[in-house]
């Protein structure tokens, strides 16, 4: 049975998928609140409004207005259920392919029309097989 | 009912008779085969009373002050803080009840 401190062990850790690529950082963690049982880990939020909301409530605020401002709806924080962590150790590892669920717009609109045109860049990912990590 | 820690972190938490027992610095959790169960809160006292700096550098200078100076930390089983309103935690006990590490 591990023990865990999950605002040192977890929180803004760094988070790799199954492919052992970088796939954001633990930007928040929910937990569920249970009558006459202890609360239990329920998911790991990532993005960059549960980073604003908690860095100040009024950074959030702006970041919506700015949002409003352009257009554009203001993304569901993506969340990850605990029971896809795999291992905790300097990383987090989540068992998600985090170039096809995890919503990195920013990343792949850069990797496409900046990074993947600078010459020698290639995108291609190598997918390894994923490892059995023991808990 | 879903509280988000990273909200949770920092906050004042006041004992039974409203004295002051510390803020919320960590949780600590068991795993259990896919899940993890939080078994303790644990409080650290800090001096700082304002919310004049974001809730991060709050946080980060409670740990700080934990590693550094004589802070108090106690530990809350799991039972004995009150979460119902996330913004206003407290014991359902008193402070002097708990253990100090």
């Amino acid at each position: 049975m591990k023990r865990l401190q999950l605002a040192r062990d977890v929180l803004d850790q760094q988070l790799i998928d199954r492919y052992e690529c970088n796939a954001g950082k633990v930007d928040g963690i929910g937990l569920e609140l249970r009558d006459g049982e202890p609360p239990r880990v329920a998911f790991l939020d990532m993005g960059s409004d549960v980073l604003a909301r908690r860095l100040s409530p009024r950074l959030e605020r702006w970041l919506q207005a700015l949002r409003k401002l352009i257009g554009r709806k203001t993304p569901e924080p993506y969340r990850v259920e605990w029971s896809k962590v795999v291992k905790i150790a300097n990383a987090v590892t989540i068992d998600i392919d985090s170039d096809r669920d995890a919503p990195n717009h920013v990343e792949h609109w850069l990797a496409e029309h900046l990074i993947g045109r600078i010459p020698g860049a290639s995108r291609e990912k190598k997918k390894k097989e994923p490892e059995q990590h023991n808990q | 009912m879903i509280v988000n820690l990273e909200l949770l972190l920092g906050r004042k938490v006041l004992d039974v008779n409203g004295e002051k027992a510390g803020r919320v610095f960590d949780v600590r959790c068991e795993q259990q085969g896919k899940e993890a169960i939080v078994r303790e809160w644990v409080l650290a006292a800090g001096s700082h009373r304002t919310r004049s700096v974001s809730d991060v550098v709050q946080f980060l200078l409670l740990q700080l002050r934990a590693r550094t100076e004589t802070a108090k930390v106690r530990v809350v089983p799991w039972d004995k803080l009150d979460l119902r309103d996330p913004r206003n935690p407290r014991l359902t006990c008193r402070i002097d009840e708990l253990p100090a590490e």
